[in-house]
Order: structure tokens, then sequence, then C-alpha cells
């Protein structure tokens, strides 16, 4: 009975019913914005984490700083006072209960790590869950920072192949490139032993920042 | 619910005689405003922005003033924003395409409807001369404002409006309310 | 959230030129069916006697008001990568009170300027001229109100946000007002074609 008079109002009216009717519901609705309230593809979920596609390996990462690739952002997303202390060059530091609200746009390519890699889990799985495209987390934390890129060992055996040799070089000079250096001796006095470097080294390295092709849009 | 068949009549009407302004011919402002809501919505969607126009004014005048003189354009923050680094040409830009779109569509609709005539509008009261020396004063006030409000009523007013922007909207109500203000004053280029 | 488009790379900065040509080309033809290519026509807002100008806008800015709103809820459309400009609110205000100036006086908006020029409008490309001449005046003066342009500035800043309502109660406010706004400018239109017809009769 209400859609035969609908249909006889001229069609104006019929519009401007319809729009009333959608601001009503829209009253209800909640905020389109909120990151908060969301439907978690489980499906997808699953599938991306059963693959590895989602790691970077600390030896690759170390690689694109010193390429100065800046196609991604590196996201520290321990507590404030461990970034401080040591943060790996070129990373930005979103604790992890700030990552929704923070400006992590979602057709980003983003890199978390963190400690080792249960925050950095449950980070990936945040901001998967929030329709975040792009999200990787480094292979091992800052652990595996520390064992690969900072402190690698030295795996001098007696006669090294030239490929060998190659690796042993460029290892070592990336890990000079962050401040660290090559290790010899066993693993365990290593990692104990020596300390971290300071902050001095990541400001050396001059990144160019991804903004630079800024594009007008507005009118 | 609209006849098409209006869309394609083609109307000799000259809509500039002195007298009546016949809107009789032109579409439904309701649908039209629909529709364009739709277009803009599109944009949205598609390239996750809005339209916009005095852009584009914007960048010819920079590149003009910069042929003419480059030395004026350096160090002039407004110029070389509109002037980009040098990489690419800075005509070649979404608003310019947008514009150049927007051109052709309305000389297709009024071509359409056979609207298309070379013609100076104005009201009955008014000469030729008078209104074209208005009409440049009145242009330059838009491109002034235009640049002081960072857009247009494409650009700041729909999609500005459409996002709920407060700068878009203060924007608009200042557009009316200095319209209003002074059509009292021009009413005779007009009625 | 697939969209927008371009912004998750489903296509390159040339499609996107295309792009804009073709929303261009609806815009522009839109514009002209609905009498915007005519300064006469845009003028009679300003007089009350033809109201299509705020019909037109404020019908747009609903439709895709709402648009952007029911979109964005249904996870389609991320809002949050759509360009939102930033909000100077004293040079905006100043800015709209002397373009709404320039438009009574010389008849058009930039955007309706660009469709009235192509259906021939001589004023209208004398008015365009005068766009170039008031850019121009801007630019070269620009470095001494530099400071005023950049004042009063709130970013991005919403409805919603700076009023502190929601946004779902802003939408439907402002339609109800689009509604009303609707009612009334029909209403004035027919008060003074009553009063036209009213002075035709007496002369």
């Amino acid at each position: 009975m209400f859609l035969k008079k609908f249909a006889e109002l001229p069609p104006r009216k019929r519009i401007g019913l319809v729009a009333i009717l959608l601001g009503v519901i829209a009253v209800f609705a909640g905020d389109p914005t909120s990151k908060a309230r969301t439907t978690i593809d489980a499906k997808e979920i699953a599938l991306l984490s059963d693959k590895d596609i989602a790691e970077v390996n600390a030896v690759d990462l170390a690689d694109w700083i010193i390429k100065g690739k800046y196609d991604y952002r590196l996201v520290d997303v321990r507590k404030k006072n461990k970034f401080e202390k040591y943060n790996i060059p070129s990373s930005e530091n979103v604790p992890i209960t700030q990552l929704l609200s923070s400006d992590l746009l979602r057709n980003e390519k983003i890199i978390l790590y963190g400690e080792s890699e249960r925050t950095a889990s449950q980070a990936w799985f945040l901001l998967k869950s929030a329709k975040y495209k792009s999200v990787s987390m480094l292979k091992g934390g800052v652990e595996s920072w520390k064992k690969e890129v900072l402190f690698p060992q030295c795996t001098c055996g007696v006669n090294p192949s030239v490929e060998q040799k190659h690796n042993h070089n460029k290892l070592a000079e990336v890990s000079k490139f962050f401040g660290g250096g090559m290790q010899s001796g066993s693993v365990e006095a290593t990692t104990t032993q020596m300390k971290m470097p300071t902050l001095k080294a990541p400001s050396k390295i001059k990144l160019k920042k991804a903004g630079g092709k800024k594009k007008r849009e507005g009118c | 619910m609209f006849k098409f068949k209006d869309w394609f009549h083609h109307h000799h009407h000259d809509n500039v005689q002195e007298g009546e302004i016949t809107p009789i011919h032109y579409t439904n402002p309701y649908l039209i405003g629909l529709l364009l809501g739709f277009v803009l919505l599109a944009t949205f969607v598609i390239m996750g922005r809005g339209m916009g126009a005095s852009g584009v004014l914007s960048t010819v005048a920079a590149v003009a003033v910069e042929k003419i003189s480059p030395a004026s354009v350096e160090g002039n923050n407004f110029y070389m924003g509109y002037l980009g680094d040098g990489e690419s040409n800075p005509l070649k830009n979404w608003l310019m395409f947008e514009v150049i779109g927007i051109v052709i569509g309305g000389f297709i609709s009024g071509a359409i409807a056979g609207r298309n005539k070379f013609v100076i509008e104005k009201g009955p009261r008014f000469t030729n001369k008078k209104r074209l020396l208005f009409a440049f004063v009145g242009g330059s006030f838009m491109g002034f404002g235009a640049k002081l409000a960072r857009g247009c009523t494409s650009g700041q007013g729909l999609t500005g409006g459409s996002l709920l922007s407060v700068g878009g909207w203060a924007f608009m109500m200042a557009v009316f309310a200095g319209a209003y203000a002074f059509a009292y004053l021009v009413r005779r280029q007009w009625t | 959230m697939i969209a927008p488009f371009y912004k998750f790379g489903y296509f390159n900065d040339e499609v996107s030129l295309i792009v804009a040509f073709v929303l261009g080309l609806a815009f522009g033809f839109l514009f002209e069916r609905g009498g915007f290519g005519s300064g006469r026509m845009l003028a009679a807002q300003f007089y009350f006697t033809d109201m299509r100008v705020f019909k037109v806008m404020f019908t747009a800015i609903t439709t895709a008001m709402i648009g952007l709103f029911y979109l964005s809820w249904m996870g389609f459309l991320d809002l949050s990568l759509v360009y939102f400009g930033e909000t100077y609110l004293l040079p905006q205000v100043v800015g709209g009170l002397i373009l709404g100036i320039g438009f009574v006086i010389g008849g058009y908006c930039p955007g309706t300027s660009s469709v009235a020029i192509s259906t021939g409008k001589i004023d209208a490309m004398v008015y365009a001229l005068g766009g170039l001449f008031g850019i121009f005046g801007f630019g070269e003066i620009f470095p001494w109100i530099e400071d005023f342009f950049n004042s009063t500035h709130m970013g991005k800043i919403n409805l919603p946000e700076f009023l502190g309502i929601d946004y779902g109660i802003v939408l439907f406010v402002v339609i109800l007002m689009a509604i009303a706004g609707f009612t009334g400018a029909d209403w004035g239109e027919k008060l003074m074609a009553k009063k036209k017809a009213a002075q035709v009769k007496e002369s």
C-alpha cells in the first residue's frame, strides 16, 4: 500500500524521501571512517599466513636501505624507549596501540618489525584485518638484524672460494655501514659482549623521501 | 521519469533575446544535480580526488608569466608551485585534461541542442561594450578570489562540500553572500 | 577496500589523464544541459528568478556526500585515501566573498565559464581573460599577502569533527537542509514569476 502511494508521488518527492531515509539510516550507522570495526577476511589472512610472502630478510632490508630504496615504510612497533635505545635506520616508531590511528595508509608498502617476531606478527594481523594492502614483517625482528647485519658471523674457512670471499666482504661492508662489525668466534660470546651501536649510525644515512613526486590534487 | 527525446530535439531558441530567459529547454536542475553528484562520486571512487577548475587558469597564468619573464617567477612560491620541478610539462596535469573534457562536453551538449552561437550574454538594458568590461572585471575578481580561497565553486564548493570540509562550506556560503550582496549594484546588467 | 582505484594502483598516470578527460566530458555535458553555459541563467540565481545554481550545486553535493558515506561504510571506498583539502578559514571566506562578487559581476565561475566559452559566449571568453589577469595580479602581490594566505590553518577538518557531532547526524541534517532549501527555492521562483507576470500586466 505504501509502495503504491510512493509510486504515485512525483519523481522529485520520491528521491527526496529516499534521501531522507538514507539520512535516517546514516544516523545509526556509525562512523564510516572508523578502522576499529571491520570485517575480517579470515580465509585471505589464513592463506597469507600459510605462505611466507609476508616476510622480509634482514639482509635484504639492509640492502634496500643502503641502496636508498624508499617505496616502503619501515615501522618499529616496539615501545618508545626501546626505539630510542636502538632502531633500524630509516624506521619510524609506531607502537602497536597507535597503529590504526597513525598516518599509515592502506595503499602503502609497510614493513613491520619488533624485538622478536611476536609483536610484529600481531601488528601484521591488526593491519591486515583493517584491510591494509601490503604489510610484511622483518624475519626475526631486531634480533636477526643484530645477528645477520650488525654482527654477522665470520664464516672463515681454510680455503674460501671466490664466492664465499665475495659474500664475506659484502657482509663486512654492510655491517660497517650500520655501525657494527664482522664477528669471529662463537655466537654466544659475540651477541652478549658486543654493545649495540649508538644512534649516530642511522643519522649518517640520507634517505630520499618518497614524497619526491608530490602531485597536486587540489583544484 | 525523464524524456530522452528532449535531449536531442533541436532548439533554435535564442535564449539571449531581450526579454525573458527561457529555461524550458534546459533539463530539470534537480536531475542535473543528481547526475553531477554521480559523476563527482565516480571521480572520488576512481581517482581518490574531486573535481576542480580554477587550477587550470593558475597553471596557464604561471606558464605564461614564466615564458614572458622567467625572472619574476623565481622565488615566488605561488608560481613555482604550479610550474613543478621542471621534470614534466606543467600543462600535462589531471585538471588540464579534465577541463579540456569539460569544454568539449559542453560543446557537444550545446551542439545537440542547437544552442552553440557566438553571442554576448547580457540583460536588455545594457550595452555590449559595458557587458564585456564587466565580464573582465568580474573575471579578475574571480581569479583573485579563487586563488585566495585555494579553489572555486567546483573544487572547494562541490568537492569540499560533499566531503563536508569546513573550509569548503565556509567558502560556499561566502560566495553566495558576496554575490547576493553585489547583485543589486549590477542589476542593470542582467535584468 | 578496493577504491579509490587509482590510489591502489589499478591504473597508471597516463590512464588517469584519460579518466580526467572522460569525467570532464560528463561534467561539461551536464553543465550545459542544465543551463550553466549561459551567464544570464547563472546570474538569475541572485535575483531569485531562477534558482538553479543553488539547486544543482546542492543536489550534487548531497548526492555525492551520501555516496561517500555509504561506500565508505560498506568497506568499498577508503575515505582516508581521498584527497581532502586543508582548511584555511579566513582566506577561504574572504576569497569566497571576492569570487562571489566576481560571479555576479562577470556572470560565471571557472567551471561554468569553460562550458560557456565552448558554446560561443564571447563575454565568457573575456571573463576567462579577466580571470587570468586576476590570477596574475594575485601572483604579483603574493609575497605581500603570503602570510594572510597561510593564516587560520585548521588542517583537514570536516564538519562532524568541527561541530563534535556524528558524521551520520550531520549527513541527515544536511539532507533536511537541502530539501528545505529546495522547497524554499521553488516557492521563491514561483513568487518571482507571479510578480513579473503582474508587472507585465500593468505595463
